[in-house]
C-alpha cells in the first residue's frame, strides 16, 4: 500500500521545516523505526523515523528545501496489507 | 534530575558526554551538564564552515572547530563562557521555555535582568547573553545553551568574520546578533556572577536529586564518541550541505577563477576560467580534472594545483597555489 510521508508539525505554530538530510534514496528498503530524514526548524534538529516498513518509492523534496507542515516529502510502498 | 561534572574543557569530550547520555546510557532521570571550553567555534549541524568562519585565522589561533548535533548558527565559546546541557525524555514537540526558565531565574536572582526572547535566546539590556538550540534523536531531547560571562568578544567577531568567497548553498546561515558579556552589563562590573556562583545558584533552583560520577567505562566510551563523532574532520567538513564556491585569483597574467561544486565534502565538479591567455587548454583541462574527487580542504586543493603541469602565461602552478 502506498503511503505519503509528510513534513510533521514539530510544534503547533511551526510555519516551515527545512529538510536537511535524506538518509534514504528512492528504492531503499526501510524498517519501521529507521531514521529516514532530518528536519531543522527554530534551531532544533529532529531525526524522523519511518512509521512503517517498506520501500521508498518516490522522493519529492530536495535537501535544503523549506516546506510547510503537511507537505508530502516522499512516498513509501509499505509492507502493510491494508 | 541528575548532575554530572564532565571534568574537562575539551569541547569534543564535552559533546561526547552529552551524546553518550542522550543516545547510549540512560540514568532513568533527566541529566544536567554544566561545562566550558577552550576557544572554540561551534557550528550548527547543517552549516557550512566555509560560509561562517575565517578558517585560516581560527587555525592560526588554535581555535577548535566542532559541529553540534543541534540546529541554528555558529557560536564562539571560551573559558569566559559557560555551557549547559539538559538531556531528557521530552516528547516529539519542541519546547524551549521549560529549559530556559531556570537559567533566566538563576540569572535574575543574581541581579542580571535576563529575559527569554522569541528566538530562543536569553537577552539582557536588549542584547543576547545566551543562545539555545536542541536536537531530538532516539526519543530523547538534548537542549543546550551558552552563556557569555566574560568571553573574548573581539576574538569571537574576528574568528567568525565572513570569508571572501562567493558561496551558494542551502546551508543554515548564522544570524549575527548583538551580544554582550554579563560582566559588561551596567551595574555588573563589580559584582557580576561568576560561572561558579551561577552554577551553585542553578543547582539550588533545579530539582537535582544527586550527582553521577563518570566511571572509567563511561570515560572510555565518551573518548571514543568524541573522536569519531566530534573531533573527526570528516564530520566537521564532510557533513556540510552541498555547496558551490568560487575563488578569484588575480595574477600578473590575468584573473583566474576557480569554481568548485562540493558534495558531502568532496569536489564533485570543478571549473577553471578567467581572462588569462593560455594556449594550453589541455593543461587547464587536466588541472580541472585533477581537482575532481578531492576532499575539499584548502591544503588538498593547493597541493593538487601546485603539482599540476599546466602553462598559463606568466603564472607558475606554485604561484597559483599560493593565491588560492
Amino acid at each position: 500500500m502506498k503511503k505519503n510521508i509528510a513534513m510533521p508539525a514539530l510544534k503547533p505554530d511551526m510555519k516551515e521545516g527545512i529538510l536537511c538530510r535524506w538518509n534514504v534514496e528512492a528504492g531503499d528498503s526501510v524498517s519501521a523505526g529507521d531514521v529516514i530524514y532530518e528536519v531543522e526548524t527554530d534551531k532544533v534538529v529532529a531525526e524522523i523515523e519511518a512509521d512503517s516498513s517498506g520501500t521508498i518509492s518516490d522522493i519529492f523534496v530536495e535537501e535544503g528545501d523549506a516546506v510547510e507542515p503537511g507537505t508530502v516529502l516522499a512516498q513509501i510502498e509499505t509492507d502493510d496489507i491494508v | 534530575m541528575i548532575y554530572i561534572e564532565t571534568g574537562t574543557d575539551d569541547v569534543y569530550l564535552n559533546f561526547g558526554v552529552e551524546y553518550y547520555f542522550a543516545a547510549e546510557k540512560q540514568l532513568g532521570e533527566d541529566v544536567l551538564l554544566l561545562w566550558s571550553t577552550t576557544p572554540t567555534i561551534m557550528l550548527g549541524k547543517y552549516q557550512n564552515p566555509y560560509e561562517e568562519i575565517d578558517l585560516s585565522y581560527a587555525s592560526a589561533k588554535g581555535i577548535h572547530l566542532v559541529r553540534r548535533l543541534s540546529g541554528g548558527g555558529a557560536i564562539y565559546t571560551d573559558g569566559g563562557g559557560f555551557q549547559y546541557s539538559f538531556i531528557g525524555g521530552g516528547g516529539e514537540d519542541i519546547e524551549f521555555e521549560r529549559y530556559m526558565i531556570p537559567i533566566v531565574e538563576a540569572l535574575r536572582k543574581m541581579g542580571v535582568e535576563a529575559e527569554s526572547s522569541g528566538r530562543n535566546d536569553i537577552m539582557a539590556n536588549g542584547r543576547k547573553i545566551s543562545g539555545n538550540a536542541q536536537f531530538k534523536a532516539s526519543g530523547r531531547t538534548v537542549h543546550h545553551g551558552s552563556l557569555l560571562f566574560s568571553t573574548n568578544i573581539e576574538e569571537m567577531e574576528r574568528a567568525t568574520a565572513l570569508p571572501e568567497y562567493k558561496i551558494r548553498s542551502k546551508a543554515i546561515k548564522s544570524v549575527r546578533d548583538r551580544v554582550v558579556n554579563i560582566s559588561d552589563l551596567k551595574g555588573m562590573r563589580e559584582r557580576y556572577p561568576t560561572p561558579t556562583s551561577f552554577k551553585k545558584k542553578l543547582l539550588t533552583l533545579l530539582p537535582v536529586s544527586g550527582e553521577y560520577v563518570l566511571t572509567d567505562a563511561d570515560l572510555s566510551r565518551v573518548r571514543s564518541i568524541a573522536e569519531t563523532k566530534f573531533r573527526d574532520e570528516k564530520n566537521i567538513f564532510g557533513s556540510s550541505p552541498n555547496f558551490t564556491i568560487e575563488k578569484e585569483c588575480r595574477t600578473p597574467g590575468g584573473t583566474i577563477i576557480f569554481g568548485f561544486e562540493v558534495k558531502r565534502g568532496i569536489v564533485s565538479d570543478a571549473s577553471v576560467r578567467g581572462d588569462f591567455f593560455s594556449a594550453d587548454s589541455d593543461g587547464v583541462d587536466s588541472l580541472r580534472s585533477s581537482l575532481i574527487g578531492l576532499q575539499f580542504k584548502p591544503e588538498a586543493i593547493k597541493r593538487a594545483v601546485a603539482s599540476s603541469d599546466f602553462n598559463i602565461y606568466g603564472i607558475t602552478s606554485s604561484d597559483l597555489s599560493e593565491l588560492l
